[in-house]
């Protein structure tokens, strides 16, 4: 067991590092491998090639990485968390949050005549997506506070969501045709649009969301039960949830803000690392969740460079057969 | 070992048990009877600090349990539920393991006295064999066995029990409620399970704690089929 899980981490270790090798040398310009390496390296000093391997390439492979890691640890927390398979890192209205505030900065500032645009603009919207996702997540953490049933916490942040929705949807039909394109863009997610600037913001939020996710693992293993076989087996039920909120507001919340919502990998990474480890333990399926969310998540970004699509659109349709397949190959997956 | 002291329980305007008192000795099984909603669920709850009385108090060997933060009640106290637990991957003895918490690290890592507990708890309700198997493989009856050997496994002097024989078939209820009563009278558990299966629970338990209008009746097990008929009307 514990040996074929060593060679199962090799494997996915390996796969990572090299599908992150091939976003670096896949896109619009044709770069061999060599070429990469000697702009990282710095063996080459051509400043074109230079710019567009480090500024475009790295920081959006490492984005692709990160994004997979944050969003695949949220959804294993959510599903265990809530005891159900189809929840995942916006079950809770992070997304809905993220684009309210998106909505409102996009759609309803231009209404009231202010527009923002270039660095503004991007930095705003992913403010106003972070602003939304916290605010939603905490009057979450608030009504749980009140609420002992967690099958209503999530029907509240459902309902939550719808409600926001509607609301978008509202400022939506209000709007005029650009501020629309470009929420409309904002929503199908992009990796592209991450600076360097901004990635070392989102690195330490993103760890912290991941050192928070570590100290739940325990907790999560007594979660599986239920939360009150975790109870009487001595875990802190509120410290817990709270912890577990906070880490799903920074990984989830963050890479929303900034890359907009990425649909399904958070939702499938976790099953696809249960079905490959055939463990429940969380010691085994974080880090292989973060592994497998990661090399998706680059190879999304590989087809999406290739094909010239959004990334959501991608991860929709890689993430949802493998859903279909694991649902129906295995109906009692979690009760 | 565990007193109750003038327990009051409800939701919103109804209640359920209006001062109750009771003593449980140590090593004693106990069996908790009443009507589907007479609040067995919710006296069971408050007896594993899952739930908070209306007003009264319990003590464990002399200390209020309202005083016990959830890791130090966990030595103390062993909750086996009535909620089927059926995930994938997940092995029996994982789920065992599970009732190791209160003792192990920060990442719940095991040494070898935990994989020792483990080990002795599958072989008490006779389920070694099943360690490597998981849980969504199980019967209900075994899984009920598991269910238990996670609350031995935990080391608690008191385990509660809500209707560990509901759903099971009729030679398996009278094993589980036997197992019981071996780890009232042999391993020196204090148990109190509820249950409507008085015919497997009677030739096991010491007492039977009766629940009916708000009032809780103590009851020695000889003659506790006259009162529940009196008690029952039936």
């Amino acid at each position: 067991m514990q040996r074929r899980n060593n060679i199962l981490f090799s494997l996915l270790a390996t796969s990572v590092v090299l599908l992150f090798a091939c976003d670096l040398v896949v896109g619009t310009v044709r770069i061999s491998l060599s070429d990469v390496a000697g702009a990282l390296f710095g063996s080459d000093t051509n400043i074109a090639l230079q710019s567009i391997v480090f500024d475009i390439r790295l920081t959006k492979a490492i984005m692709a990485l990160v994004a997979g890691i944050a969003l695949s640890i949220s959804g294993l927390q959510m599903q265990t968390l809530f005891r159900n398979p189809m929840a995942g890192p916006y079950v809770l209205g992070v997304s809905a949050g993220a684009s309210f505030g998106v909505a409102l900065f996009l759609l309803g500032a231009p209404l009231v005549g202010i527009a923002a645009s270039g660095t503004l603009g991007t930095l705003g919207t992913a403010g106003a997506a972070w602003i939304g996702a916290a605010t939603v997540l905490l009057v979450v953490v608030a009504l749980a506070r009140r609420i002992k049933d967690i099958m209503v916490i999530l029907i509240l942040g459902m309902m939550l969501s719808s409600a926001l929705g509607a609301i978008v949807e509202i400022l939506q039909y209000l709007s005029n045709e650009q501020s629309l394109k470009s929420f409309v863009i904002w929503t199908m997610g992009s990796l592209g649009d991450v600076t360097r600037a901004q990635l070392a913001i989102i690195a330490p939020l993103v760890t912290l969301g991941i050192a928070l996710s570590v100290a739940t693992i325990k907790p999560l293993n007594t979660l599986l039960l239920g939360e009150t076989y975790a109870r009487t087996s001595g875990i802190n039920l509120t410290r817990t949830r709270r912890t577990i909120l906070a880490s799903t507001t920074l990984l989830a919340g963050t890479i929303t803000a900034f890359c907009g919502p990425v649909g399904f990998v958070g939702l499938a990474v976790p099953h696809i690392a249960r079905m490959v480890f055939r463990s429940a333990d969380h010691r085994i399926l974080l880090p292989a969740s973060a592994l497998i969310g990661g090399g998706m998540m680059l190879v999304g970004d590989i087809i999406s460079k290739w094909l010239l699509l959004p990334i959501n659109t991608i991860t929709a349709l890689m993430g949802i057969p493998i859903v279909v397949y694991i649902v129906l190959r295995n109906r009692n997956l979690m009760q | 070992m565990i007193r109750l002291e003038n327990i009051s329980l409800g939701y919103g305007s109804r209640t359920l048990l209006d001062g109750a008192s009771l003593h449980i000795r140590a090593g004693e099984a106990v069996a908790l009877i009443g009507r589907n909603g007479a609040g067995k669920s919710s006296l069971l709850r408050v007896l594993s600090a899952i739930e908070r009385p209306r007003s009264g108090r319990m003590l464990l060997d002399g200390v209020d349990i309202a005083t016990l933060d959830a890791e130090q009640l966990a030595r103390h106290v062993a909750f086996v539920g009535t909620e089927r637990v059926r995930i994938a991957n997940l092995r029996c003895e994982d789920v065992v393991a599970i009732g190791r918490a209160p003792y192990t690290n920060w990442l719940g890592r095991l040494q070898e006295e935990d994989r020792k507990q483990v080990a002795q708890a599958l072989d008490a309700v006779g389920m070694s064999h099943f360690a490597e198997r998981t849980i969504d493989t199980l019967s209900d009856g075994e899984c009920q066995r598991i269910m238990i050997a996670r609350a031995l496994a935990q080391q608690t002097p008191v385990i509660v029990l809500d209707e560990p024989t509901a759903f099971l078939d009729i030679p398996t209820r009278h094993q589980i409620c036997r197992l019981l009563g071996e780890l009232a009278h042999h391993e020196g558990k204090t148990i109190l399970f509820s249950t409507h299966d008085t015919d497997a629970a009677l030739p096991v338990c010491d007492r039977m704690a009766i629940i009916e209008n708000e009032r809780l009746t103590d009851v020695p097990a000889e003659s506790a089929n006259e009162r529940i008929s009196a008690l029952f009307g039936i």
